[in-house]
């Protein structure tokens, strides 16, 4: 990625930018914590009944009614609740016994490789595709183009990871058994960053390595084929539009060489809706994790949240709602913060 | 109507569309108006002789583990698929306007308040916010309706602020205050009937995403319950038989939701023709 240069004025004009945009992105962060409060100690039904879980009785819930402080009025609990989350503190999990936090921090890798790994593949087909189809509209990447998108968008990823799993591993018997990240003979290799790719490429087994991209494919093409139609789409939409430019005819009439014309000139400058439309595919690909990870057996937060859910545990599900608010804040802020600094204009005009 | 039309003019791919559209509309909704009264089985009884049949002419799509008609279940699923994704898209249609016509009227504070409120939804990851207030709202239909009518709620607001705000300062607006009608009235009747078509064209898109929103959480056990006959848990129910080879299960209820999302989003794009040629 290109860095920006002059204007701003280098590593200062950065931190100028990141804390615009952290500052501006702040008063959303408030709003995710006070939904995420009010749904669970406003709505109907006794909330200390919600966490005491559904074999409570009367005792254990007065009980937690006290150690969550719901006794307190609805001012004091958001407080109580506020510092508790700037502690790190999410409530304790009834199936796990475990902190709510630590079993989040436990499975969140394995989440995040199956999501970044789907961003990838998202990007890796509909940025190319999308250029092609802006060189030339109505050709037949184009069509290919707006068919994926059509397609894409109405098929349930769910739906769409059971048919990947019945033709590639039922009938073909080409990929693993959709059961979790590694099959069960084998062990997870060591290292510390969770992702299992990483590990095993940091260890140098390669045959581990395999195994794991192995089970990683189908969820991640499952997940993954939503995303390529928008940003096919907004790829060719921005292009087609900075193709039509004064600047770009400009550059084609002194000669330059397409390609740098293509990339120098056009890219750069499409590339802004480009990077808004990822963080929207982002947000997608943290809400469909939860659907992919129940059809592949996958351990991350969204399976956890769905057992929580289903066995009345509430504190995880909550926790759930929180960190994944968290994370889709930082990535807006982190293609915020991308956008002003490919492209100054973004950071003059907000 | 689009079958004039069709006669009328040349045959283009747009118009075909607009006519697959319409017929499949059609096909869904005759199947929720009359589903219970032409299904072939009882969708709910269980005849476990029956059960897991691969497709034949007695079970066209199939019976599953307790022995039950697919085809009957598909079919009878289709009214509560749709009651859900309509009453979802009304409430966030009706709620969504309101508050969009309100902040974009007033300015000043309402308006920041009511855009703030926007912008928090959308701080979230609309399926996981989903998940999280049809959890807290407790394990029903109604919830799974909520909750989708919530996630929806931001697009109607936003389209209505922005048209109102625009249309606030046309000559027909400020003659209708001139001759003395109130704030309200000059809303309703005056301002929404102006921007109802992008309202409209949003609402037939919305119900394809609504369906899928719905049938995502009762895939995880959100909203409807186990016996009931409903797209999203049928799949869910096949889910568990994909491992014996038992496809038809999950493939008919799902090509359903396929076939229903596909439909109305090809309705939306076929009303944002009708209503503005000049768009697209």
């Amino acid at each position: 990625m290109p860095t920006a240069k002059g204007d701003g004025g280098g590593a200062l004009g950065t931190l100028r930018v990141i804390r615009g945009r952290a500052l501006a992105a702040a008063p959303n962060l408030v709003g995710v914590v006070a939904v995420v409060f009010l749904l669970t100690h406003v709505l109907p039904g006794d909330p200390a009944a919600y966490f005491a879980g559904p074999s409570a009785t009367a005792a254990s819930i007065e009980e937690t009614r006290h150690r969550l402080g719901l006794d307190h009025n609805l001012v004091e609990q958001f407080a109580l609740y506020v510092r508790g989350l700037a502690h790190g503190d999410l409530g304790q999990s009834l199936i796990s016994g475990q902190p709510v936090l630590a079993d989040l921090a436990q499975r969140l890798p394995a989440s995040l490789e199956l999501t970044l790994g789907a961003l990838l593949l998202a990007l890796a087909v509909g940025i190319p595709l999308g250029m092609r189809a802006a060189l030339r509209p109505d050709g037949w990447v184009d069509g290919l183009c707006s068919a994926i998108s059509t397609i894409g968008q109405a098929t349930p990823t769910f739906f769409l990871g059971l048919v990947l799993v019945f033709v590639f591993y039922y009938l073909l018997d080409w990929a693993p058994a959709p059961l979790g990240r590694l099959d069960s003979m084998l062990s997870p290799p060591p290292g510390r960053t969770g992702f299992w790719t990483v590990d095993a490429a940091l260890a140098g087994d390669l045959p581990l390595l395999a195994a794991v991209l192995g089970q990683l494919v189908l969820p991640v093409v499952t997940l993954g084929l939503f995303g390529v139609g928008p940003i096919a789409r907004m790829t060719r939409a921005s292009l087609i539009e900075v193709l039509a430019s004064d600047y770009v005819r400009t550059a084609r009439a002194a000669g330059l060489p397409p390609q740098q014309v293509l990339w120098t000139y056009a890219f750069r400058n499409a590339v802004v809706p480009i990077l808004n439309t990822v963080g929207m595919v982002f947000s997608f690909l943290l809400g469909a994790n939860v659907l992919v990870e129940k059809v592949f057996g996958w351990p991350g937060v969204g399976a956890y949240a769905i057992d929580a859910l289903l066995a009345s545990d509430f504190a995880p599900v909550q926790g759930f709602v929180v960190v994944m608010a968290f994370f889709y804040l930082i990535v807006n802020l982190g293609v915020d913060v991308a956008a002003a600094l490919v492209d100054p204009r973004v950071a003059v005009d907000a | 109507m689009p079958e004039t039309a069709v006669k009328r003019s040349a045959v283009t791919a747009a118009k075909i569309r607009t006519v697959i559209a319409v017929a499949l509309l059609t096909a869904f909704v005759v199947a929720a108006a009359l589903g219970p009264y032409v299904a072939p089985y009882d969708p709910l009884a269980p005849a476990p002789l029956e059960a897991l049949k691969a497709p034949s002419l007695s079970h066209a799509f199939g019976t599953d583990a307790y022995g039950r008609d697919i085809l009957s279940r598909v079919l009878v699923a289709t009214r509560l698929d749709l009651i859900i994704a309509f009453a979802a898209v009304l409430i966030a249609l009706t709620i969504g306007t309101a508050l969009g016509a309100f902040a974009g009227w007033a300015g000043g504070w309402p308006d920041r308040i009511i855009g703030r409120i926007i912008d928090t939804i959308m701080a979230f990851p609309l399926f996981v916010l989903a998940v999280g207030v049809a959890a807290g709202l407790g394990n029903s239909i109604s919830s799974v309706i909520v909750a989708t009518a919530i996630v929806n709620l931001p697009f109607y607001a936003r389209q209505a602020r922005s048209d109102v705000s625009r249309q606030r300062k046309a000559a027909y607006v400020e003659a209708a205050a001139l001759a003395g009608f109130s704030p309200v009235l000059i809303v309703l009747l005056q301002i929404l009937p102006n921007i109802a078509p992008p309202l409209m064209v949003q609402s037939s898109l919305n119900l394809g995403w609504a369906i899928l929103n719905a049938a995502g959480l009762s895939f995880i056990g959100l909203g409807v319950r186990a016996p009931q006959a409903e797209w999203g848990i049928m799949v869910s129910d096949g889910a568990a038989n994909i491992f014996s080879g038992e496809w038809w299960m999950f493939i008919f209820p799902g090509a359903a939701l396929m076939i229903a999302i596909l439909t109305f989003s090809l309705c939306g794009d076929a009303l944002r023709d009708l209503l503005d040629p000049k768009r697209r």
